[in-house]
């Protein structure tokens, strides 16, 4: 898995605050060095973030104010030069889902609610640990 | 007893006093006695001598309305041609009499039946008043028919309601005349209907058939008849018949009017009763579709707490974990299951209702000093400030359920905390001033103000200002609080720019 991007830069996109602590925590549980979280409320946002920030790695909520997940992972696509990896988080996760996220580029696909081991697990492949 | 008249001889009913005054008169003049004898048209003697086989010595005719009424007769041993004379002579008032008698009998007859009309339209209208159904009114009808122009039978046929044939309804009489029920007497009857529907009577060979007709509508048909010779209708007869059928044929209309009324009615109370059906079964899956849809709306509001517990247990059970993280993941469990419990706390006191409700007297003061002690209490440092004003009421009395009116200023002002730290805005103000013989109470912010798509349903359940921690149910269950203290909430916006919301209940 090749990535030029800096997969410890994480973009947690959520419109739920308890979400978005929760999965900072599990990222930090990680202990990985040189790990940076930003955090994104709505689909604008996270936009807007990636383009100024280039997080590496963009954890993306499918239910959220102002442009859904699917939406908000095209337009990243769309941004030149930056191919971050991301991981679509939603909580149902059937077929459907999953073919939808593969066809938008999503890289991964996780389910909520949060296992922390399974999403621990999932982060050690990405980040090759 | 009356005149009666046939087609070519008239009955006269002389009064005993009449005759025996004429005859001792016309004795005297003549000086004969017991030699005078009156017959009547059909020779039988009504007074006077008796024959005993004696040949008449003279006889004159005398009549009634130009018809052969009878006939005067003396008996006497020496007749002188002044006797027969004076014959003539008597005769000719007995005619006069007569004719006189008769037309009398004839006033009288006229009365009677103009009285024996209206007495009968009268019971016709009794018996209709009683609620008696067509079979009734037309036996009703038959027998007084039959009571006052003694026919010797007489049938009402009646159309059928589907109009298809005429079936005998009530009938009086010989019914061993295989005439009367097969064929002719129904031809008849028939072509009274169909020939001559324009006439008001048809009679022929001593039967007679009238109509019963109403509006242009034949109804059916009223037939008597007389096997008799000797009987035969007169003028009084006919009206009575036309009047009796023409009323009669009313009643049955309006009998059948109403049947069809009332066969309408059980017809529209059938459908009516499965149209209440199917819309109770209707009603119930809507209930049930939307207990449906409450149930999946709480159980998906409620799981995101839930989640939240299972991933920081998940975190927990990392062996490696340091004192602050250990502490951190525990406190945000703690967090979560009070943030599900303060749901639940939501769900039961909406599904509760009004249940429960324990009013008791309390000052203004002392009930906003508890509210205020909720809003801001001690230790905690908010960026919003709330700021609780309650002078001008502090020494009015209230009625309240303290536990459960305090959550219409909790859930409002925790409404306008969430709002003003998601979207900007610095304070909240909660007032309460006298007004009248109400307390007027207030609570409003500067954050953004609800938006204008929800306003409309703002009060009913699960609608939500995009909330993630609730469970659509705070506002709903303020409006009910309220409406149980006595008073209806509204949505305003604020002066100060955000939400506003306003509500007044009576004080003691």
């Amino acid at each position: 898995m090749d990535h030029p991007n800096n997969l410890k830069k994480v973009l947690i996109v959520d419109d739920e605050d308890m979400t978005r602590v929760l999965l900072t925590h599990i990222l930090q549980r990680m202990r990985v060095d040189g790990l940076e979280v930003l955090l994104a409320e709505d689909g604008e946002e996270a936009i807007r973030m990636a383009n100024e920030e280039r997080p590496g790695l963009i954890l993306l909520d499918v239910l959220l104010p102002k442009m859904n997940g699917y939406d908000v992972c095209q337009r990243v696509r769309g941004i030149a030069d930056y191919s971050p990896y991301v991981v679509i988080l939603t909580a149902r996760g059937n077929s459907n889902d999953r073919q939808r996220a593969e066809a938008i580029g999503a890289n991964d696909f996780m389910t909520k609610p949060f296992n922390p081991a399974r999403l621990m697990n999932q982060l050690s492949q990405i980040w090759g640990l | 007893m009356y005149s009666t008249m046939t087609k070519d001889s008239v009955r006269v009913n002389f009064t005993d006093a009449v005759l025996s005054d004429l005859v001792t008169q016309f004795e005297a003049i003549f000086g004969i006695e017991h030699s005078v004898a009156v017959f009547d048209a059909d020779d039988v003697l009504v007074f006077g001598a008796e024959p005993r086989g004696r040949q008449p010595n003279y006889r004159a005719v005398y009549s009634a309305s130009n018809l052969p009424a009878g006939s005067v007769v003396i008996y006497c041993d020496s007749p002188e041609p002044m006797l027969e004379r004076g014959l003539v002579f008597f005769a000719a008032t007995l005619s006069q009499i007569a004719t006189e008698i008769q037309r009398r009998d004839q006033m009288a007859d006229e009365v009677l039946s103009r009285y024996e009309e209206l007495n009968l339209i009268y019971e016709l209208g009794t018996k209709f008043a009683q609620g008696l159904g067509q079979e009734e009114i037309v036996e009703f009808v038959l027998n007084e028919t039959n009571r006052l122009v003694q026919a010797d039978a007489g049938v009402i046929y009646v159309w059928d309601s589907a109009g298809s044939s005429i079936v005998p309804v009530s009938h009086f009489g010989n019914k061993t005349n295989t005439d009367f029920w097969s064929g002719r007497i129904r031809e008849l009857a028939l072509s009274t209907l169909y020939a001559y529907d324009q006439a008001q009577l048809f009679e022929a060979d001593r039967v007679i058939c009238a109509p019963l007709r109403f509006n242009d509508e034949l109804l059916g048909s009223l037939v008597l008849v007389y096997e008799r010779d000797d009987k035969r209708f007169q003028a009084g007869d006919i009206n009575l018949l036309t009047t009796l059928t023409q009323n009669t044929a009313l009643f049955i209309y309006v009998a059948r009017l109403v049947q069809k009324l009332a066969d309408e009615k059980t017809v529209l109370e059938k459908t009516l009763t499965e149209l209440q059906a199917t819309k109770d079964k209707l009603s119930q899956n809507e209930r049930l579709s939307i207990v449906g849809q409450t149930v999946g709306s709480l159980i998906h509001d409620m799981r995101k707490p839930l989640s939240n517990v299972m991933g920081y247990a998940g975190l927990l059970q990392e062996t490696d974990l340091t004192h602050e993280e250990r502490f951190e993941f525990a406190g945000q469990i703690i967090k979560y299951i009070e943030v599900f419990s303060a749901m639940a706390q939501e769900v039961l006191d909406y599904t509760s209702g009004d249940a429960g409700v324990n009013k008791s007297q309390t000052s203004v003061e002392k009930f906003m000093t508890y509210v205020a002690d909720l809003l801001n209490p001690p230790g905690l440092a908010r960026d919003t400030k709330i700021i609780v004003t309650y002078d001008a009421a502090r020494d009015y009395k209230i009625n309240v359920d303290a536990q459960r009116f305090v959550r219409v200023f909790q859930n409002l002002v925790n409404n306008s905390v969430d709002a003003i730290e998601t979207h900007g805005g610095t304070q909240v103000d909660v007032r309460v001033e006298p007004i009248g013989n109400l307390l007027r109470f207030i609570v409003e912010d500067d954050g953004p103000g609800v938006p204008e798509k929800i306003i409309d349903t703002l009060f009913q359940p699960f609608v939500t200002m995009g909330k993630s921690n609730g469970t659509g149910l705070g506002l709903a269950i303020v409006d009910r609080m309220v409406m149980v203290h006595g008073g209806k909430i509204r949505y305003e916006t604020s002066p100060m720019g955000g939400a506003r919301f306003v509500f007044s209940i009576p004080h003691e």
